[in-house]
């Protein structure tokens, strides 16, 4: 009788074991997915795991650096985590083009191309002026663009009547 | 022989015996364990046989999910890439492949959903004024675009930026009001105010 039931917590046991060992295998397969899945978004764009925050960063291959933009959205999160909730929720997409507020053929001048950032209406998305330098006072500027702008996107999208934080405009 | 012997265990099981049960009784009425063995193997092949049979005819293969699969995908890309539809708003708009820049058209829908929210009241205007967007590079030239005539334009921005599309979309919907160039830029340069706010 008390083998027999030895005999069974031993089966229990065993079954456990293996049990646990398929669920280690299968979250570890999940952890490394992820990673690999992390690293690979993070390379054309800004990815936080941690608060499922992404933006995607479209930048100019020839006179930018995804590097800074990628930095200065760290140095906001760092410096001002209500900021950075604001640019995860109201900002998808950061580009780095120059600001087109005006055709020069209409008014004879250029407005906002030299802007250091603008934000284009009805969309959720924010333009950098490319720069490829990388030091710390181009990151600075680029996280008080970002924010500035961000902010921006979030009073549009507030103050609309059919208020949709949520909407997406990605295609 | 072993036809009776199959019967046997099966009407065995469905009078509710086990199978440890069907064999000690077999065991006791003097037949070997070899063939009690090969009987039950049979009978279980058997209905292996019999349930995928079945399943066969009741699920539809994995080529048909396969294919049903494909063609689902097929037609949302072609959705994707070529139509934007506004149904609230009642706008359906054909976009043409763009053979020489950008196929999918990313660009252009994307700037006619700012054109939406941005400003609503130019957005009405082009959806009641276009109903076909040829992306492909045409009278307009590079960066431009230009209006065919009924309710056609071209816009060919493929790579451009999205305000600057938008400013386009415009100016080309001016057109089809039955405005002059001149307001027409006027216009483009109004919408790239509205909509880059610096």
């Amino acid at each position: 009788m008390k083998f027999d039931i030895l005999q069974k917590l031993k089966e229990i046991l065993t079954k456990i074991k293996s049990k646990l060992r398929s669920y280690f295998v299968s979250f570890a397969a999940i952890v490394i997915f992820f990673a690999i899945f992390s690293f690979g978004v993070n390379f054309f764009s800004y990815f936080d795991p941690l608060t499922f925050c992404y933006i995607g960063i479209e930048n100019d291959f020839l006179g930018g650096n995804q590097k800074t933009v990628k930095k200065a959205i760290v140095q906001l999160k760092r410096a001002d985590i209500q900021s950075y909730k604001t640019l995860c929720t109201y900002v998808d997409t950061i580009v780095e083009e120059h600001c087109r507020a005006s055709d020069p053929r209409v008014s004879g001048k250029e407005i906002g191309t030299y802007e250091p950032g603008c934000y284009i209406r009805g969309s959720k998305i924010i333009n950098l002026i490319p720069t490829k330098e990388d030091d710390q006072f181009v990151i600075n500027q680029r996280s008080i663009t970002i924010r500035k702008y961000a902010n921006f996107s979030k009073n549009f999208w507030e103050n609309r009547q059919d208020h949709t934080p949520g909407i997406n405009l990605r295609f | 022989m072993a036809e009776g012997l199959r019967k046997y265990i099966k009407n065995s099981f469905a009078t509710g015996l086990k199978k440890p049960q069907i064999e000690a009784s077999l065991l006791q009425s003097g037949w070997t364990k070899e063939q009690i063995d090969d009987a039950f193997e049979r009978i279980e092949f058997s209905q292996k046989e019999f349930i995928e049979k079945h399943r066969r005819r009741i699920l539809p293969s994995k080529k048909v999910f396969t294919i049903f699969f494909l063609i689902i995908i097929f037609f949302s890309l072609i959705y994707k890439s070529f139509f934007y539809v506004d149904i609230k708003n009642d706008c359906f708009v054909k976009i043409l492949p763009s053979l020489a820049m950008e196929l999918s058209n990313f660009n252009i829908k994307r700037s006619i959903k700012i054109l939406k929210y941005g400003s609503p009241s130019d957005y009405q205007d082009f959806c009641r004024l276009v109903d076909t967007i040829d992306a492909n590079v045409d009278c307009g030239g590079w960066e431009g675009g230009c209006y065919r005539g009924g309710k056609t334009i071209a816009v060919s921005t493929a790579q451009g930026t999205v305000s600057w599309t938008v400013a386009i979309i415009v100016h080309e919907t001016c057109h089809a009001k039955g405005f002059g160039e001149t307001e027409c830029y006027a216009a483009g340069d109004r919408i790239l105010g509205t909509i880059v706010e610096i």
